[in-house]
């Protein structure tokens, strides 16, 4: 391969190609990256003449020592993604399986599980306001006429998070389609040789479906975490972090920072501590991925 | 064959029950936004609407300016998805058939930005459209898409890129196709799969999207659907839930006519991008 | 030459034609509301556009829920609308802070007597030292809502509007029955502002600058209420509202009374599903006086708006214009204009659809009328309040303790909020 010279037609047509991206990136994340950590090292307020002033490293102080509510919506936040995380991914593997079956019909049930991952937003929010509703909604209906306990969900503090968690996992269906075509990417000879070899289902899924899924996985993990830190829509719509600070998590904290005090400064603190949150949980999945993810690379027994 | 029979029982026995609870949240929302407003409150809960208000669907939408809002969300979300999809796939062109000295590192940022949480530029990027007196018209809600894309559908392009034989691009070469025409001409047509994937993932996002809207516009006139359906949620106790169903509904309507019809092309485009690692 | 004379003739045209073709003048005018309230709001902003075909209103209407915010935002950016939505029971903070245009100019300027056109009420509440901020609209009151079929049920005669609260006593024990999730309970609404009011007290001077709430006649209504609750068992306890709330439970008939306000009147005509009416607030038997929480709802400008004689007209319009107040008093909210109000018409005819209740009963109330101090600026005040109530509501706390630490806390808050 001749060495690629700085300025050769193609290097040129490239840049060409990759300038909206490029452009893009300048003008909508480099340079507002830097805005940002600047912003958050001032005191500003968006106040008329005003002008911010710089105040170093106090935000980030204020929020890790001053601030209880920095700490209740990250202990919230943590409790949603460990919560929906693990139950997700669970859920989208059992349901994958289920659909990974050569039956008729099958994929209507296949558009039914991913459909309600397909929409989003204010609408379904205000559907699962309604399913919740601990004395009309069909939740509890159904609870009631199991004869269960039927707890006040999104109108109490204990409850409020689990409702979350729950709706939650209506919309697995994107992930699970992501495992369903994993599934559909392991090899059916693996199989017939475990069950020459006389394999049963649990043995059979235990040595070869889950290290050769592990790679999806890993995705889905990853994904996964990175979106449900993220989350604000359905609490913004359903509980403005309530009731008390039960479901206050962290990006709403942000939100009110930002667009409810107008403490520009302190909500770009909490962005970059997110970010750097995210990163760490990232890279420990990534790290830890070397003990338990197999790539088709390296098949072993 | 006996043993076929029991796996076909037992498969759908497993399935029948999670599909129901799946189906559950949309039933319960049809029969509430049926309701005239004095059944909605009922203990127990009753399924079937006596009688049935179909007019409710009606008087939601009057409720408030619906159709104007779905108007705006249609222009917004055909003109972001035009930028998304075209800028997207002519980036990802580069990446995947051009060579260049820096072309890892400007990889390697591509996908590092994956990783940045949108609130991180999220005040930058207000101030900016402030300071370009852009607020309160939807060109912070289209523009963006235009440079690029999204780092995720970019990704994705190439991916789907790379599995299309170079051959074919030798061939047009050979016939004196600049590379734009071959990017036109040729890889763009053998893409169709992802080109419907990441159309419908857009067209999703666009249309279900909140926070951007709401930071964003301030006259009445310009509001989409996900604000709209605000106006149905009030400080006291009493709303008028069915309206508010039956508003709802039809909102998800669109996606969902979206999702049924293209559902095949849909699906194929995400195996075949190899997402899975 | 020729040529000259042409373009000269042209361009004296072009200016002339320009001047007399006057644009229209755009006002932002920014407003809340439901679904309801912005089609309702929507007509009134018509009719006024019709009349003024030379002003043209951008409406930003917005949901309930995001108004606060966005008028914050506007507030501190500086570019606020030119005629904003207020409500007497923000205590014309904003106004302290410079936020509102004195209106007493352009009151003066057009000979408006306002004493004659609306009850004092309205118009004191919308005045801060020195300036009038804003003019009323439309006024929201309180009335004692009773469900007619469970009184029959009960054997009791209706209330009317000589009632005391011994009265109210002994209905509300005759009207609770049952037992777990389907009880019926004789009172199902009851703020708690009206219980410290109502044997005369009071949460704060009329002045705002101090919290006297610790005092024997507001104690004395904050031990009614929480009597209410555990000692006669008539009310639902805080657990019990939060699972099902007062419109809600008097809605479905598992409530015999509640007082509540006007604006539930639209909603429970849909709702209720047995007959109702209203009638006045029950009197403290001693001095025979009684004391709803009234709002009013009007219309400011905004200090530096660039339009003040139009947002002026608008302003006007909204408060004085009969076609724009007949259309409040059609559609089922009380206008502010006092000749309307008190017609006939208004008291009389019910918008349609809609069942006769006593509406006069809401019309009335004004005459009493008191206002909360919890509004606006004083939310915080508000949140520290019913931190307090809802201990002594809970049973956690008793009146005395609850009274004596919301003095403190709340004159700290005050103290910060008047500086």
């Amino acid at each position: 391969m001749h060495k690629k010279k700085i300025f050769s037609r193609e290097s040129v047509y490239f840049h060409f190609f990759i300038s909206p991206w490029f452009l893009g990136f300048l003008i909508f994340t480099l340079w507002p990256i830097i805005q940002s950590i600047y912003i958050s090292s001032t005191d500003w307020e968006m106040q008329l003449n005003v002008a911010p002033k710089f105040i170093g490293m106090a935000n980030y102080k204020n929020l890790l020592f001053n601030d209880e509510l920095f700490w209740i919506s990250l202990k919230n936040t943590f409790y949603y993604a460990f919560g929906s995380v693990p139950l997700g991914l669970i859920l989208a593997l059992i349901l994958a399986l289920l659909l990974n079956q050569k039956l008729r019909g099958i994929t209507i049930f296949r558009t039914i599980f991913y459909l309600p991952s397909v929409i989003s937003g204010v609408a379904v929010a205000l559907l699962w306001v309604w399913i919740f509703n601990p004395q009309f909604g069909i939740v509890n209906a159904i609870l009631a006429k199991l004869g269960l306990p039927t707890p006040g969900w999104l109108t109490d503090p204990a409850w409020a998070m689990p409702a979350l968690i729950i709706m939650s996992l209506w919309g697995v269906g994107g992930s699970m389609l992501i495992f369903l075509a994993g599934l559909q990417g392991i090899p059916t000879e693996f199989y017939e040789a475990a069950e020459i070899d006389g394999a049963k289902l649990w043995a059979k899924f235990r040595y070869i479906t889950l290290p050769m899924l592990s790679p999806t996985i890993f995705f889905n993990l990853v994904m996964g975490i990175i979106g449900s830190f993220q989350i604000f829509t359905n609490v913004y719509i359903m509980t403005s972090g309530g009731p008390g600070t039960a479901t206050l998590v962290y990006v709403l904290y942000l939100f009110q920072n930002a667009f409810l005090y107008f403490k520009m400064g302190y909500a770009s603190a909490m962005a970059w501590i997110l970010f750097v949150i995210i990163l760490t949980l990232t890279l420990l999945v990534i790290k830890s991925s070397a003990f338990w993810v197999y790539y088709e690379t390296e098949v072993k027994r | 064959m006996k043993r076929r029979i029991i796996q076909v029982i037992f498969g759908y026995l497993l399935l029948i029950p999670f599909a129901i609870l799946f189906l559950i949240p949309f039933l319960w929302s049809i029969s509430t936004a049926l309701k005239p407003l004095n059944q909605a409150f009922l203990f127990p809960p009753q399924w079937i609407p006596k009688p049935v208000m179909w007019e409710n669907f009606v008087k939601g939408w009057k409720a408030a300016p619906f159709g104007r809002f779905f108007l705006n969300t249609t222009i917004i979300t055909v003109l972001a998805v035009l930028g998304t999809v075209l800028s997207s796939s002519i980036v990802a062109y580069g990446f995947a058939r051009l060579e260049s000295f820096d072309k890892n590192i400007l990889f390697i940022l591509l996908l590092s930005t994956m990783m940045l949480p949108g609130q991180v530029t999220m005040i930058p990027i207000y101030i900016l459209f402030k300071n370009l007196g852009w607020l309160n018209t939807f060109l912070p809600l289209i523009v963006p898409s235009w440079f690029g894309g999204g780092a995720f559908n970019i990704f994705l392009f190439r991916q789907f890129f790379l599995t299309i034989p170079k051959e074919f691009d030798d061939a047009a070469k050979v016939d004196g196709a600049g590379y734009f025409t071959i990017f036109w001409r040729i890889i763009l047509p053998l893409s169709k799969p992802v080109l419907i994937t990441i159309t419908i993932f857009s067209i999703i996002y666009h249309w279900n999207d909140f926070l951007n809207p709401l930071i964003y516009l301030d006259k009445l006139e310009k509001f989409t659907i996900a604000i709209g359906l605000r106006y149905f949620q009030d400080n006291y106790q009493a709303t008028y839930i069915n309206l508010m169903m039956a508003v709802s509904l039809i909102a998800l309507l669109p996606i969902l006519i979206l999702f049924l019809v293209a559902q095949r092309f849909f699906i194929k485009g995400i195996v075949l991008s190899g997402l899975k690692g | 030459m020729k040529k000259f004379l042409v373009v000269l003739c042209l361009g004296v045209m072009f200016l002339v034609s320009s001047v007399l073709y006057a644009a229209p003048v755009e006002i932002r005018y920014i407003y809340w509301g439901n679904t309801e309230e912005l089609q309702f709001r929507e007509e009134m902003i018509k009719i006024f556009e019709q009349k003024h075909p030379d002003i043209k209103v951008i409406r930003e209407g917005n949901p309930p829920a995001e108004y606060d915010r966005k008028l914050t935002a506007q507030l501190t950016a500086g570019n606020a609308a030119d005629v904003i939505n207020m409500c007497n029971d923000w205590w014309g903070q904003r106004g302290r802070q410079g936020a509102f245009a004195d209106l007493t100019p352009f009151v003066k300027k057009d000979k408006l007597d306002l004493m004659k056109l609306f009850w004092s009420f309205p118009i004191k509440s919308m005045q801060s030292p020195g300036i009038l901020e804003g003019l009323p609209y439309i006024l929201k009151t309180q009335a004692l809502f009773y469900n007619k079929k469970l009184f029959e049920e009960a054997g009791l005669a209706y209330p009317n509007d000589n009632w005391t609260w011994d009265n109210f006593l002994e209905a509300a024990i005759k009207l609770t029955k049952g037992e777990g999730a389907q009880k019926q309970y004789g009172v199902v609404g009851f703020p708690t502002i009206n219980a410290a009011w109502m044997f005369g007290g009071d949460v704060t001077s009329s002045n705002m600058k101090l919290v006297v709430a610790n005092n024997p006649k507001t104690l004395k209504g904050i031990q009614f209420l929480r009597d209410l609750i555990f000692k006669y068992k008539v009310m639902p306890t805080i657990a019990e509202f939060q699972a099902m709330g007062t419109g809600v439970r008097f809605s479905t008939g598992k409530g015999g009374m509640m007082i509540d306000y006007s604006w539930s009147i639209a909603w429970l005509q849909q709702a209720m599903h047995d007959p109702w009416d209203v009638v006045q607030l029950p009197m403290d038997p001693a001095t025979k006086k009684r004391y709803p929480e009234c709002r009013a709802d009007g219309l400011a400008i905004y200090s530096q708006s660039k339009n003040k004689d139009a947002a002026w007209e608008l302003v006007k319009a909204f408060a004085t214009d009969p076609d724009i107040q007949k259309y409040i008093a059609k559609n089922e909210g009380i206008p502010a204009l006092k000749s309307i109000a008190l017609s006939p018409e208004h008291l009389n005819t019910f918008k349609e659809g809609f069942k006769p209740y006593n509406k006069k009963a809401f019309v009335d109330a004004v005459s009493y009328a008191k206002l909360q101090p919890f509004g606006g600026y004083y939310n915080e005040l508000g949140t520290a309040w019913t931190r307090e109530m809802d201990l002594v509501l809970l049973g956690k706390e008793s009146p005395e303790e609850a009274l004596k630490k919301f003095q403190t806390v709340g004159n700290d808050i005050l103290k910060r909020l008047t500086k």
